[in-house]
């Protein structure tokens, strides 16, 4: 059973983290001021097979996209939140050390939201609950191992899942038909299948 | 302690830009002033160890007082670049307004007591050196302030001054989250008002009634006569020589100043208590004026 922390949220919004220059000077503010485990950071940028030394040294802003999305999540993990807001952690990260990324976000924290348009990393989140944002709209919840075994089709289908309207269009989310979730990879293709 | 030690070590004593503006450039006007400025004092028949302290004194004073201004130009980027993170921290870490307030005061009052130390101790005997050179024959012991008590106000006035630099410097992060795209030109603000009134503090008499009214004069003042041993703060920096005597210049009562100037601390902290509990995030592209 991994220790609670005292400080119950965390997130890995690239905003919050603008606090220190280099890695190693936001590790230093974010240990006091966040409750940052140094040993459990470590550990995590061990496991992500992070060069440890070389990204502590680096300002924050010359860090590659994928290193950023790491080391931010990396951070966030490393104060044992309770809760985890989460936003697109697997954007730019290689696949595999998503596979990383996923095994961790189970580990840690008992709730949260995890944001992110890559429907193939869901499988590992099956028994949660999922909700589509779509042009601005919020729609759900539908369960996550649901929707990857659903499709999309064109108009309002009897017992449909969902019912969800894009552009101009109204399209149904049901079990079985239409394009299928789990096979699209990410949300982003949606919008160019549908046309 | 982790903000307050980035913003000493990492953001301060580490910082290049630090060590060039704040120290090299100040080392570098004391040489000028030691070798150059100095020529006209090797006339000086009478009272050759008051004006040597008195000129070191004034060369000091530019650098207690200048130092934090250097320091708040780099402050106010981490406080604008912090807006997205100051709002998550104290409503899920453990900040809270005051103790990043005081992160920064504390910051402030130690990189430049250590930067002022650093200073001073190379300016000292090359001053000696200097006016030695220009005929103003006096033993480094002239140059230092009148007594132990004196030397203990003079870090004092440091520490007065680098609290009101802080607490001004709020104040400025208020315009530079109003117009984020000119942080560089703001953030220089201090800096400016500092070259002003030293100026005019160098080359005029200043009102008594603005003494205690203006930190920046007040504080200059009070570096001087503490350092120097003035019952009071004189409304002139450089004294004036005449036939050979120096003449002391008149001046304005030390608490006045030390009142003056904590009054303002306390009325820019109180207002700074609220600016950071509402602070709203400022992308960069605003700041960088991308957007």
């Amino acid at each position: 059973m991994r220790r609670k922390g005292l400080l119950e949220v965390s997130s890995n919004l690239p905003e919050i983290y603008r606090i220190g220059y280099s890695v190693s000077g936001l590790l230093e503010i974010l240990e006091d001021l966040k409750g940052v485990d140094r040993d459990e950071f470590m550990e995590i940028m061990r496991r992500l097979n992070l060069n440890v030394k070389e990204i502590l040294r680096r300002p924050v802003f010359a860090l590659s996209a994928g290193q950023s999305a790491l080391v931010r999540l990396a951070l966030a993990l490393s104060s044992r939140p309770k809760v985890m807001l989460i936003d697109e952690p697997f954007e730019n990260v290689d696949p595999a050390r998503r596979n990383v990324v996923v095994s961790m976000l189970l580990e840690y924290g008992e709730d949260g939201i995890l944001v992110t348009h890559e429907l193939d990393v869901l499988r590992a989140f099956k028994g949660l609950d999922a909700y589509l944002i779509l042009e601005g709209r919020l729609y759900g919840p539908i369960g996550v191992g649901e929707l990857l075994e659903s499709g999309i089709v064109e108009g309002e289908a009897q017992g449909a899942l969902l019912t969800v309207r894009i552009g101009e269009r109204t399209y149904s989310i049901v079990k079985g038909g239409g394009v299928k979730f789990g096979e699209l990879g990410s949300l982003n293709r949606l919008y160019g299948l549908l046309g | 302690m982790g903000l307050t030690r980035y913003l000493v070590v990492r953001a301060s004593l580490a910082n290049r830009s630090m060590w060039f503006w704040g120290i090299f450039y100040s080392v570098f006007w004391i040489i000028i002033g030691a070798y150059l400025f100095s020529k006209g004092l090797g006339n000086v028949q009478f009272g050759a160890a008051d004006v040597a302290r008195l000129y070191m004194a004034d060369w000091l004073t530019f650098v207690a007082i200048y130092m934090p201004t250097g320091l708040t130009v780099g402050y106010l980027y981490v406080l604008v670049y912090n807006t997205g993170a100051i709002p998550y921290l104290i409503r899920f870490g453990r900040l809270k307004p005051l103790k990043y307030l005081g992160s920064y005061y504390v910051a402030m009052v130690t990189a430049t007591l250590i930067l002022t130390a650093i200073v001073a101790a190379i300016a000292i005997p090359i001053m000696w050196s200097g006016l030695n050179y220009n005929g103003l024959h006096v033993s480094i012991d002239s140059l230092l302030p009148t007594s132990a008590t004196n030397a203990l106000g003079f870090v004092g006035v440091v520490v007065l001054s680098a609290v009101f630099m802080t607490a001004f410097m709020f104040l400025v992060f208020l315009l530079a989250l109003a117009i984020p795209k000119h942080l560089t030109r703001i953030s220089f603000i201090p800096m400016f008002l500092f070259f002003i009134f030293y100026f005019l503090y160098l080359y005029g008499a200043m009102p008594e009634s603005a003494i205690p009214l203006i930190p920046f004069a007040g504080l200059m003042g009070l570096a001087l006569s503490t350092y120097v041993g003035y019952d009071g703060v004189p409304t002139r920096m450089v004294g004036e020589v005449s036939h050979g005597y120096f003449i002391a210049p008149s001046t304005v009562p030390a608490w006045q100043v030390v009142a003056g100037t904590l009054t303002w601390v306390i009325v820019l902290t109180a207002l700074s208590v609220l600016i950071i509990g509402n602070i709203k995030y400022e992308p960069p592209e605003l700041i960088r004026g991308e957007a």
